[in-house]
């Protein structure tokens, strides 16, 4: 099982890391987001406002009656808010349109990242988990981005703000207040730990309940039919029970910090009052600083209050962060064909033209269809030495090769090398960048040996045919309807051919060439009238090789039930 | 309207009444307590000028501290109760809306999209539990704190309390005309990422087959496009909330600006002293608050009431293939005997008939194969038998009884069916074979696995039948998949055993063995198979042929043959195929 398979509830990645990494995302829109961030800091400064024109307004012109004075600090209060009203707009919609950019890349690249992903990985993966991925967890991820990470940046601002505020309207006061603050830091942490991890199995939970109803929607009939409705609704009932149990813990303990909050925020303001009643009493500070300051730290606890509710969207964002990377980061090959050991002779029981692999990382475990298949030795050890000759007899994985199964591996003669040019001749000979071959030419002996002046035979043994394109495969085909429709004594016409018609489109016939890309080969089955190969689904990655065969060493009679002759021993040339 | 859509929901809220009630009652002493505090700030500031000892600051303080003792109490009270509780009925809706799938028939999921059900048992549900948990809690608290707020002010200084709230009214404006709009919007939004669900779950189920077709490229563009789009939409309803955010904030900040301004003369002028104007400008202060969460609210009852619509389609989606009173509950079993009598069937929507008058009687025991071209009606036949689709009374008869008369459960105890596409489940393949059938014997077990051809299979997979398989068995072949579905229905020991085109997959040889198996297997047990390969059919007892919706011809391989209609044509043909492809090999 990949490790996707089990929700981890480990940390996988520090979250420093992953803030780096989601700071990555937002780099091409570098500019928007100073411009955001200018705002935000514009519309903090003019929220801190408020208070200190209230203590202007008290101190120096409510407490000596200027009427004139307290006009103009309206005056100057009244632009202030429009200002505000402004930035404020610019700055959501900004931060919006960043989230959004964000968000469309990287709900993109996640989306073609699994379809690079093999097979197996969705074999272990169910869909439900995959699509919590795709379009929750990056929609949390939004979220964090706009009203989450970027508002924390407010949120410091003010806080910053507030801090220096304080100290320079009473600094005396303003270190008595701080008294609060290692009280608040204490539960902030004890929180943070407790309530992360109740986020953490909450969500692990809710992708487990998700791919259980996922799976019960797609295979409704199939519980129906089974009687089988009491026992899932129990199990689901479980599961969802699960998930409501981190719930309330979460619930809970939220209860506990964010009332604890505003009880700190009314320690301070008791503090304020004693201390600054005092001092007032005592004619050391005015009466609007006093109540600058009761303002300012009312306005003080919002961003923390905020900042602890923007915690669970950043835990949960931080979770959704730690499975989306995951699965950007989850490699899109299952196993490399040349990784591990390349040194060691690997016995390979491959069966003819299919072999079943199943594969865990890292450890190969090989079996085959006994049934229908010759067994034959690889050599993986000439290609790391070399490149692949023409005429050599590879075994290759299909893997990302479009067109067929992609977990098989595939025997066939390597015909065409990389930036080739190739046709396949009216006469069944290939002809490699305008040069004919023929039986002089080594390993080709053999499979040029036909008789071309021969009416086109049914070949019981096709190794001896040269290479059939699709013209010529057409002929082969009417030649033996005919013939079949011959031997059973009806008209040909009534014959439907089971059989593909479409063998070779990649070569129509003798005339038309085909371009072997940089670094790909063409493979062609000697089998050349049903064989599937090249001639239909294109060339082959060079990675994809997986070694040259070498002979058969199983099985030593020949098979029942097959019309292939025993082939035990055969050497591949 | 909204009333109507909430309607539904409200007996789930009504089982929590009493946690809620702690909840509210907590949450009026968190009001009262956060009132008081600027009135206490009042008293201190008309104090501090009368030089109040160091005992008296104290005790202010201390007075502080008690009240704000108080409002945390009560905040974690509400929290817990009225959050919590809004969590258990999320709890209790979704485990509702799970056992009402599973009472959904087929000819309903039929017309679903999985990821919009899917969307609205997730994203919709979230909506509900918000609106049910904060959605109360804000309206219960916005109507305190209003109402005490503008009355206390009021009482300080009536006509400054009035000049003061005048930009409010703009607030009713904002919320009237943008919010409704921003709430349909936001439907919008949410309808557009359902739609991008249902592309990601399409592209995930059949990964295998757009590979295969080479579509990654086009499917990435339609799934670029819906995320454009899904951008553009969004931004619709940032414009609007974007004003609509610092509309607030200004609308308070003027009125903030206005008490400054009016409040501060009349201090000058004596008419209020300044720790009253301290307190109003607390409670202004604190009306903010409110102002905003009316427009929470409003959101939220959009959202929440969208949402419960969604929801509520679904649980007034009702099975019509359910026990009823025409139930008869005494039929505990049945023979295996069926017979179809004048039936006619329709797929609800579509008017042509997939059946016509269809009279077949088949007698317990015997092997029925039925043959018949793509779209004939062969599958929608075989499918009324384990009752997927509904027919009408007194037209098939099973074991004597009108289907409609026997228990579901019953019905389906009795009756194994294997679908051409079985669906497994993401579990070991022995949680699979066993799945309709609890406390089975290995031996059992065993004993279906090589029924069904699966004992060769088995030593392939790395543990055996303890392998587990990837969602739909995608791990396995098709035939293996198939198998295994199989074995599932063999392990009942079912009365009626059908096969609807259930080894496709097979090649002929295993098909072949494995109906060796079942028929030794089956003896006693009606088994009806459909299947398009002819050669596996002739060794049955009988074979109807059915063409558009009827039965063309009926009798055994030889009779049919004989009879040198549409069978003995087809089959011939075949069997000419089969031949070539040998030698083609």
């Amino acid at each position: 099982m990949s490790e996707l398979h089990q929700e981890s509830l480990t940390d996988r990645y520090r979250d420093w890391v992953l803030l780096k990494r989601l700071v990555v995302y937002l780099k091409p829109y570098r500019t928007l987001v100073l411009l955001a961030v200018f705002f935000l800091f514009c519309v903090s400064i003019l929220s801190l406002s408020g208070p200190y024109l209230t203590k202007i307004a008290i101190d120096d012109y409510i407490a000596v009656s200027n009427l004139e004075g307290l006009n103009q600090i309206a005056l100057i209060y009244l632009v202030v808010l429009g200002v505000a009203f402004i930035c404020q707009f610019v700055q959501t919609y900004l931060m919006q349109y960043i989230g959004q950019k964000v968000m469309y890349d990287l709900r993109t690249e996640t989306f073609a990242h699994m379809h690079r992903m093999s097979f197996k990985f969705f074999d272990n993966n169910p869909i439900g988990k995959l699509i919590t991925r795709v379009v929750n967890d990056v929609e949390v991820l939004n979220e964090m981005l706009t009203s989450g990470l970027i508002l924390v940046f407010s949120d410091l601002f003010i806080l910053v703000g507030i801090f220096s505020m304080m100290f320079y309207l009473e600094w005396k006061m303003a270190l008595v207040v701080c008294l609060v603050f290692p009280l608040l830091y204490l539960a902030t942490w004890a929180y943070r730990v407790r309530a992360r991890d109740a986020l953490r199995k909450n969500r692990a939970h809710i992708t487990r309940l998700n791919s259980f109803l996922e799976e019960n929607l797609s295979g409704m009939s199939t519980v129906q039919i089974f009687n089988k409705e009491n026992s899932h609704e129990n199990k689901f009932r479980d599961t969802n029970k699960d998930k409501i149990d981190e719930d309330l813990r979460s619930v809970y303990y939220n209860a506990i910090y964010l009332p604890s909050i505003d009880f700190f925020s009314a320690l301070g303001i008791a503090l304020v009052i004693w201390y600054g009643g005092g001092k007032f009493v005592q004619d050391q500070i005015q009466l609007g600083v006093l109540v600058a300051f009761l303002q300012y730290l009312q306005k003080f606890f919002e961003p923390i209050r905020d900042l602890a509710e923007k915690f669970n969207i950043i835990q949960t964002a931080i979770a959704s962060a730690e499975r989306t990377f995951e699965l950007l980061d989850t490699p899109e090959d299952i196993v490399d064909s040349h990784s591990s050991q390349p040194m060691k002779r690997f016995r390979g029981e491959v069966e003819f033209q299919n072999v079943w692999f199943y594969y865990k990382k890292g450890e190969y475990v090989i079996n085959m269809r006994r049934e229908s298949g010759d067994h034959l030795l690889v050599d993986r050890l000439t290609y790391n030495f070399r490149k692949p000759n023409r005429g050599e007899i590879i075994v290759f994985e299909t893997k990302n090769i479009t067109g067929i199964q992609n977990d098989l591996f595939y025997i066939k003669r390597l015909a065409g090398l990389p930036n080739e040019k190739i046709r396949i001749g009216d006469d069944r000979h290939l002809v490699i960048n305008d040069k004919r071959l023929d039986a002089s030419d080594h390993p080709f002996e053999l499979l040029y040996s036909f008789d071309v002046a021969e009416e086109i035979p049914l070949a019981q043994d096709s190794r001896f045919s040269g290479h059939v394109n699709q013209k010529v495969f057409q002929q082969v085909l009417d030649e033996r309807r005919k013939t079949v429709a011959r031997q059973n004594g009806v008209d040909p016409s009534r014959i439907q051919m089971s059989y593909a018609g479409n063998i070779s489109p990649n070569f129509i016939d003798g005339s038309h060439e085909f371009q072997i890309p940089q670094n790909r080969y063409l493979a062609l089955g000697d089998n050349t009238v049903s064989s599937k190969d090249s001639r239909d689904w294109g060339s082959l990655p060079a990675k994809n090789i997986f070694g040259k065969a070498s002979f058969i060493y199983w099985p030593f009679l020949g098979q029942k039930h097959r019309t292939r002759p025993n082939r035990f021993g055969w050497a591949f040339q | 309207m909204i009333l109507e859509k909430i309607k539904p929901y409200l007996s789930y809220m009504r089982k929590y009444r009493r946690e809620m009630t702690i909840g509210i009652v907590a949450l009026l002493f968190a009001d009262l307590a956060g009132l008081s505090i600027p009135w206490l700030l009042k008293m201190v500031v008309d104090e501090l000028p009368n030089n109040p000892s160091d005992a008296d600051l104290l005790g202010f303080s201390g007075i502080l501290l008690a009240i704000a003792t108080l409002q945390g109490l009560s905040r974690f009270g509400w929290r817990q109760y009225l959050f919590g509780t809004s969590r258990k009925v999320e709890f209790d809706i979704s485990n509702h809306l799970f056992s009402h799938f599973l009472s959904l028939n087929k000819s309903w999921f039929q017309k679903q999209k999985i990821g919009d059900l899917m969307s609205r048992a997730t994203n919709d549900l979230r909506a509900v539990r918000d609106f049910v948990g904060l959605g109360f809690l804000i309206l219960v608290d916005c109507t305190v704190i209003i109402v005490s707020c503008v009355g206390l002010m009021l009482w300080i200084n009536p006509s400054l309390t009035l000049v003061a709230l005048i930009p409010l009214p703009a607030l009713s404006i904002l919320f009237w005309k943008y919010l409704p709009e921003i709430g349909i919007r936001h439907e919008i939004v949410q309808k557009h990422l359902s739609k991008i669900t249902s592309h990601v779950q399409e592209n995930l189920s059949g990964i295998r087959v757009i590979h295969a077709f080479a579509q990654e490229e086009a499917e990435k563009q339609k799934f670029d496009e819906l995320n454009k789009v899904y951008i553009h939409k969004n931004l619709n309803v940032t414009r609007l909330f974007g004003v609509f955010t610092p509309a607030l904030s200004l609308t308070v900040g003027l009125a903030a600006m206005i008490s400054l301004w009016v409040g501060g003369e009349a201090v000058i002028a004596k008419e209020m002293t300044l720790g009253s104007f301290v307190a109003f400008n607390g409670y202004l202060l604190m009306l903010s608050w409110p102002m905003m969460g009316i427009g929470f609210i409003v959101n939220l009852t959009q959202k929440g009431q969208a949402a419960m619509g969604r929801i509520q389609e679904i649980f007034l989606a009702k099975s019509d293939i359910v026990d009823d009173e025409n139930t008869v509950n005494t039929i505990r079993k049945f023979k295996g005997d069926i017979e179809f009598r004048d039936l006619s069937f329709s797929y609800s929507e579509s008017d042509k008939l997939n059946l016509c008058d269809i009279n077949l009687k088949i007698p317990s025991g015997q092997i029925l194969a039925v043959v018949g071209v793509i779209g004939s009606g062969k599958s929608s036949l075989v499918q009324l038998i384990p009752r997927l689709y509904e027919v009408a009374d007194d037209s098939l008869f099973i074991g004597g009884h009108s289907i409609r008369k026997i228990p579901l459960s019953v019905l389906r105890d009795n009756i194994g069916y294997v679908d051409q596409e079985p669906y497994l489940f993401s579990a070991t393949l022995r949680e699979n074979i066993i799945f309709g059938k609890d406390g089975v014997s290995n031996d059992v077990v065993d004993d279906v696995v090589r029924k069904s051809g699966l004992l060769a299979d088995l030593n392939r997979f790395p543990d055996g039948l303890e392998t587990v398989i990837g969602e739909r068995g995608v791990s396995l072949s098709g035939g293996q998949i198939q198998r295994v579905a199989l074995a599932r229905s063999l392990l009942l020991r079912p009365k009626i055993l059908v096969l609807d085109d259930a080894f496709s997959s097979l090649d002929a040889e295993t098909e072949d063995n494995i109906l060796k198996n079942i028929r030794e297997f089956t003896s006693g047990i009606t088994t009806v198979m459909v299947s398009h390969r002819l050669t596996a059919v002739r060794k049955a007892d009988r074979i109807i042929l059915i063409n558009d919706g009827q039965i063309l011809e009926d009798g055994t391989h030889d009779e049919l043959l004989h009879l040198d209609g549409k069978y003995a044509q087809t089959y011939k043909n075949q069997a000419l195929a089969m031949e070539m492809e040998i030698t083609l090999q």
